[in-house]
């Protein structure tokens, strides 16, 4: 497995696990499938950055950016290079 | 004097007929146009059988066209229902079938709504707002925008001031929504009251952030007509994005802003608003639930320029009864902002169980009394007798006080503090929501074998988290049951925490413990922020 696969599939499961939203698929925009709404989206941008520590740039963040696991995996990538995802 | 609702539109065009009235984006009406297209719209109406007292349904996203359904039904003497297109179809199809709406206006984007509740529509006329039919099994015959933009004579109709103007579905305990009847009377009192409360006039720019099946789409819509004043859809989308949603705020140029407080919440935690941002804002109010006082201090201080006022009403009282201007930032922000005093016409009860007044800054249910009050819930006598009650202090007269089903508090100064839900009711979002209603839908999934659904106070975005515990089949866990209920229940009422148990807590008389399940809900929070600390 490579490391953005075993990332995506960790935020995958943290998203079931927290949110107890099932994701279809990595790549399903979870808004548009009407699994989440703003709010939960709020609580997901809160638990990501607790799970994996990182800080999301908020004043200059793009929400559309946020709303499939493989989107927000690629988003923890991008703000902890070194993401533990044991 | 204003007796009927659509009037208020009507004197606007004849006042200043150019006027924007309503836009969403580059959609927009002025009042000329919106006074004529409803005039046709209301003649078909009556044209296709609606007489006074029917019911027209709006099954669309707000927009311009669902100002013009609202005052064509309104000149056919119809009481307008808001119908949410987001809102699940068994929870649809009872709303309409409880209704009985004669027609029901819709727009090609519902087109899945509209197919989803199909069979409760068997007896009800759809038809669609725009050039194209709807594309729903049931609108075949549906009569078009092109139908109606010929020039008619306007219908004439004039029902009394006491008829229904508007159905609006809320959350019920018994797991299905009441319709809550409000009268011309009552929304023209509201008014009248908005546009002198807050000196409301024709340069205004008024938001209308709430979807119109929500009680506070009453104030965005009638006080901004009668004062003659624009109203300015929010774009639905913007919800997800604060900054977009600041944008808006500064672009559109908004005189005043009125949205439920975690929106207020939402974007001061995005930090999005800057100091002395919005010059062309003037007022901001909200309503609905609970401002947490830290971010109204936050608001307050970026934008000294605005007035802030806090607005408190049920739905049965249309919409506010009273109001409470905060004059300067509050110094202490663990002190909770009061709901003020009633709105002229109105009158606030704290009482006791045997509706005795109880005395200052004692604790006590909150009654409603005087001109906002609703006739009752649709077509319930029996929910209808149990809220709203003979007042006391009048016997053998036709005087009622509403029990709001709220704890409150007088202090010395007569201003009135809200406490606290006597039941099982919580706001979230600004939504009212029965937590019987979340539990029924639980209950109605098989291998659900017990629950319980209570509200709980979040942390960091605040507001209260719906909190569910259950004891199911094994299989059932929470995400299954979320997508389950995703079918049933709109989206601000799936639970945002779970609890799988084996046995729900009882206290000595058998029920179930909600005070223990919500420390164990807080256990739960607290056993997360371990982990990873």
């Amino acid at each position: 497995m490579t490391d953005s696969a075993a990332l995506t599939s960790r935020v995958a499961e943290l998203i079931e696990e927290v949110l107890q939203v099932e994701v279809p698929d990595p790549g399903t925009d979870l808004v548009a499938a009407g699994l989440i709404d703003s709010l939960v989206l709020v609580s997901l941008i809160t638990e990501v950055e607790l799970e994996f520590a990182i800080q999301l740039p908020i004043d200059e963040f793009d929400l559309s950016r946020f709303r499939s696991a493989e989107q927000i995996a690629a988003v923890v990538a991008e703000l902890a290079p070194d993401p533990h995802v044991a | 004097m204003t007796t009927l609702l659509q009037d208020y539109a009507t004197r606007a065009a004849a006042e200043r007929g150019d006027g924007i009235a309503v836009a969403l984006g580059e959609d927009r009406l002025s009042y000329a146009q919106l006074d004529a297209l409803s005039d046709r719209l209301a003649a078909r109406l009556v044209d296709a059988g609606c007489v006074p007292g029917d019911r027209v349904g709006l099954l669309m996203p707000k927009q311009p066209l669902s100002v013009v359904a609202i005052q064509a039904a309104l000149k056919a003497g119809c009481a307008y229902l808001p119908l949410d297109p987001e809102s699940p179809p068994v929870r649809l199809a009872r709303i309409v079938e409880t209704a009985e709406p004669r027609v029901l206006l819709s727009v090609p984007e519902a087109a899945a709504a509209l197919d989803a509740v199909a069979e409760a529509l068997a007896s009800v006329q759809v038809w669609s707002m725009t050039v194209e039919s709807v594309a729903g099994e049931r609108a075949r015959s549906a009569l078009t925008r092109t139908d109606w933009d010929v020039d008619v004579a306007p219908p004439g109709v004039r029902v009394g001031p006491d008829d229904p103007a508007y159905l609006l579905f809320t959350s019920g305990s018994t797991g299905w929504p009441k319709g809550v009847v409000i009268t011309h009377r009552n929304v023209i009192a509201f008014s009248d009251w908005a546009v002198d409360a807050f000196d409301m006039s024709p340069g205004d720019r008024h938001s209308g952030h709430p979807p119109l099946h929500f009680d506070l789409s009453t104030f965005d819509l009638h006080p901004t007509f009668a004062a003659g004043a624009e109203l300015q859809f929010v774009p639905a989308g913007l919800g997800l994005d604060a900054r977009a949603l600041a944008d808006f705020i500064r672009t559109s140029k908004l005189t005043q802003w009125c949205s439920v407080p975690s929106v207020l919440t939402y974007m001061a935690g995005f930090d999005v608003v800057a100091e002395g941002d919005f010059p062309a804002l003037e007022r901001i109010t909200w309503c609905g639930e609970v401002l947490p006082t830290a971010v109204l201090a936050h608001w307050m201080r970026r934008l000294p320029h605005v007035s802030f006022t806090n607005m408190y009403g049920p739905t049965e009282a249309t919409c506010a009864s009273s109001w409470h201007p905060i004059s300067a930032v509050p110094d202490d922000e663990s002190v909770a902002v009061p709901i003020g005093r009633a709105c002229p016409g109105e009158e606030l009860l704290v009482l006791d169980d045997q509706l005795a007044p109880v005395s200052p800054d004692e604790i006590g249910d909150l009654y409603i009394a005087g001109v906002g009050l609703s006739p009752g819930y649709w077509r319930d006598e029996e929910k209808t007798a149990s809220a709203f009650l003979s007042d006391p202090r009048v016997p053998g007269s036709a005087a009622r006080i509403y029990k709001t089903g709220d704890l409150a508090r007088v202090d010395e100064d007569g201003v009135f503090h809200y406490v606290g839900r006597a039941d099982s009711q919580i706001k979230s979002r600004g939504y009212r929501i029965e937590l019987g209603e979340i539990e029924s839908a639980f209950n109605a999934i098989e291998g659900v074998r017990e629950c319980a659904v209570v509200g709980v106070e979040a942390e960091g975005f605040g507001g209260v988290a719906i909190c569910a515990a259950y004891v199911a089949d094994s299989g059932l866990r929470p995400p299954v049951l979320r997508r389950l209920l995703v079918d049933v229940l709109p989206p601000y009422m799936l639970p945002a925490r779970w609890l799988v148990l084996d046995a729900l807590p009882k206290n000595q008389n058998g029920k179930t413990d909600r005070p223990a399940l919500r420390e164990q809900f807080a256990e739960q929070a607290a056993e997360r922020r371990r982990q990873r600390a």
